[in-house]
């Protein structure tokens, strides 16, 4: 989806939200996605030598959405939060690589500590639900990436 | 929150929103700009361009409030290209030597950018990671330096980062695909690879979603100005509605909300206020207390509460983004190029806040990053706390990283 697209569409569920619901009342987005649960993976292979290249990933998921469509994901920075809607069509889990390195195998997962509290700080996602004719959910609490959690409301 | 949001919402022509799209679109990738028609620059009034002619500005960039920019004579220009953004109280200084910036390069609160008898090069060199889906390496690609940090005559490569509190010496390079970590000085090529990391996805996704954040400020205030010159000026407005924000908020003094457009001016550039910041002090007590050129920006922030101010001195940073906010307890004291930032919530409702108890001091340029302390805490010159609680009575010794609330260590410089 081109950033036109993706931003039109917003406009337009921005619209949708703000219609009047046959009473004068505004109809309200349907809820989020639930129980938001966020984990760590990590991937560490033979680089050679005395050597591993090593990676983690930060994975979010999310509870199926009755009648969702997809679900699109949106980027919340330091900065402020992107205007762009990214689509999200591969199912209810997104992955960031969030650390990676080519160490020695003494070392471990070098650095990864310092590289996940980089991350945790710059970066979150929120995610909705995408419907039947385009509409959409409320946006899900933040999710920070590089952290876990159990659940999110 | 909500039904404010809705009612102004009501106002808010799609029509706008639909230009507003069409803008963007024109801006991404930065390669299709050239051809078609280009998107606005911003330049904030209370930003200074010093031989101007020997400045040239990009598409779509955003010099935000007091950031100064010195380029001097002939050789010693000053280059950004498109899409990239110059932050509130940042230094270029050409005046020794060329600085080029790049396309979509991200110069952060506080930074400084020196060009020297070694140019400073920022995103114009290095290449570009490949498109995970089509393969392709792209042309441009986005670059960053941090809070306070310097690049003295250096070269930052394209798709490279300079954490907060860092500093490039003169001739050193960083490549592409590595970042330095906050508070490390680099002062040879040879320390490159023991003071950087390598650059991960989430690196690049954050600083993509700044530049789309910063290239909707340059649209926003660029409509904001068109609406009225006035409203870019002093204490004012914030550049909402822009895609995510539907609001426009004024500050308000002891509940009073204040608009003036001629409060730089009139007042010799004491500082640029937008946005819904809620002083606890009138104006002409804030006014008492402040130094010049504070940069107080809540754009995208939701209510800031802000408790008495015991001393504010100059070149002053707070910024906070949608759905976060600054709380500040009362006599708090603010040092020259202090930093005040919030950060994006992390897990749970949109309430996440950069908070400071009563009698916080953030000495000279200290930088508080989502972050929550608590009362009579003092953090040192040129240190930064980070994602990290602090409890009361905290001393943070001067030039010293606390991270996440890891172990601290030494800042380099």
């Amino acid at each position: 989806m081109s950033l036109a697209v993706a931003l039109v569409a917003a406009s337009l569920s921005v619209s949708c939200d703000t219609s009047s619901g046959g009473g004068g009342q505004p109809s309200p987005p349907p809820p989020h996605p639930q129980n938001l649960v966020a984990t760590l993976e990590d991937e560490v292979r033979d680089a050679g030598g005395d050597q591993v290249s090593w990676a983690t990933y930060w994975k979010l998921c999310w509870d199926g959405y009755p009648g969702a469509v997809g679900y699109q994901l949106q980027a919340v920075t330091s900065e402020g939060t992107s205007p762009r809607v990214q689509p999200h069509q591969e199912g209810r889990c997104f992955r960031l690589e969030v650390a990676k390195n080519t160490n020695r195998r003494e070392l471990g997962l070098h650095k990864r500590d310092v590289m996940l509290a980089l991350a945790s700080g710059q970066l979150a996602y929120r995610v909705r639900a995408v419907l039947a004719g385009g509409r959409t959910s409320e946006w899900s609490p933040a999710a920070g990436v590089g952290e876990t959690t159990a659940t999110v409301r | 929150m909500l039904s404010k949001n809705l009612i102004r919402l009501s106002v808010f022509p799609l029509s706008l929103l639909l230009v507003l799209s069409l803008s963007l679109t024109m801006s991404v990738p930065v390669a299709a700009t050239a051809a078609e028609e280009p998107g606005p620059t911003f330049v904030d009034p209370t930003a200074l361009l010093e031989q101007r002619d020997n400045i040239r500005l990009g598409h779509l960039d955003y010099i935000a409030p007091f950031a100064y920019l010195k380029a001097g004579s002939g050789e010693k220009f000053i280059h950004i290209g498109d899409e990239s953004n110059i932050q509130d109280n940042t230094f270029l200084d050409a005046s020794g030597g060329p600085i080029e910036i790049g396309d979509q390069v991200i110069i952060a609160h506080g930074a400084r950018v020196l060009g020297k008898e070694t140019p400073a090069s920022i995103g114009e060199e290095g290449i570009c990671p490949p498109d995970e889906t089509t393969g392709v390496v792209p042309v441009h690609c986005p670059s960053f330096v941090g809070f306070n940090s310097e690049v003295d005559g250096a070269i930052i490569e394209k798709d490279a980062m300079v954490l907060s509190v860092a500093r490039i010496a003169p001739g050193v390079r960083i490549p592409s695909g590595f970042k330095v970590l906050p508070g490390k000085e680099i002062e040879s090529q040879d320390q490159v690879m023991e003071k950087t990391v390598p650059m991960v996805a989430a690196d690049r996704a954050f600083m993509a979603a700044v530049i789309e954040v910063n290239v909707d400020f340059a649209i926003g205030y660029t409509r904001l100005r068109a609406e009225d010159p006035n409203n870019v000026f002093g204490i004012n407005f914030d550049a909402g509605p822009t895609a995510t924000d539907p609001d426009r908020d004024l500050p308000s003094f002891r509940g009073v909300p204040t608009r003036r457009p001629n409060y730089a001016r009139d007042f010799g550039g004491k500082a640029r206020i937008v946005g819904d910041v809620d002083f606890v002090q009138t104006l002409s007590q804030f006014g008492a207390v402040s130094g010049v050129k504070n940069s107080l920006r809540a754009d995208e922030g939701e209510e800031w509460i802000i408790g008495t101010i015991t001393t504010m001195k100059d070149n002053v940073t707070w910024h906070a983004l949608e759905d976060t906010r600054i709380q500040l307890g009362n006599r708090g004291s603010y040092g020259v190029h202090s930093i005040i930032h919030a950060g994006p919530s992390s897990f749970g409702p949109f309430t996440h806040t950069t908070a400071a108890g009563n009698n916080f001091r953030l000495k000279d340029k200290g930088v508080l990053f989502n972050a929550v302390v608590g009362d009579n805490v003092t953090i040192g010159v040129k240190s930064l706390v980070q994602n990290s609680s602090l409890p009361s009575g905290t001393v943070v010794e001067d030039r010293t990283v606390i991270l996440n609330d890891m172990p601290p260590y030494p800042v380099e410089w």
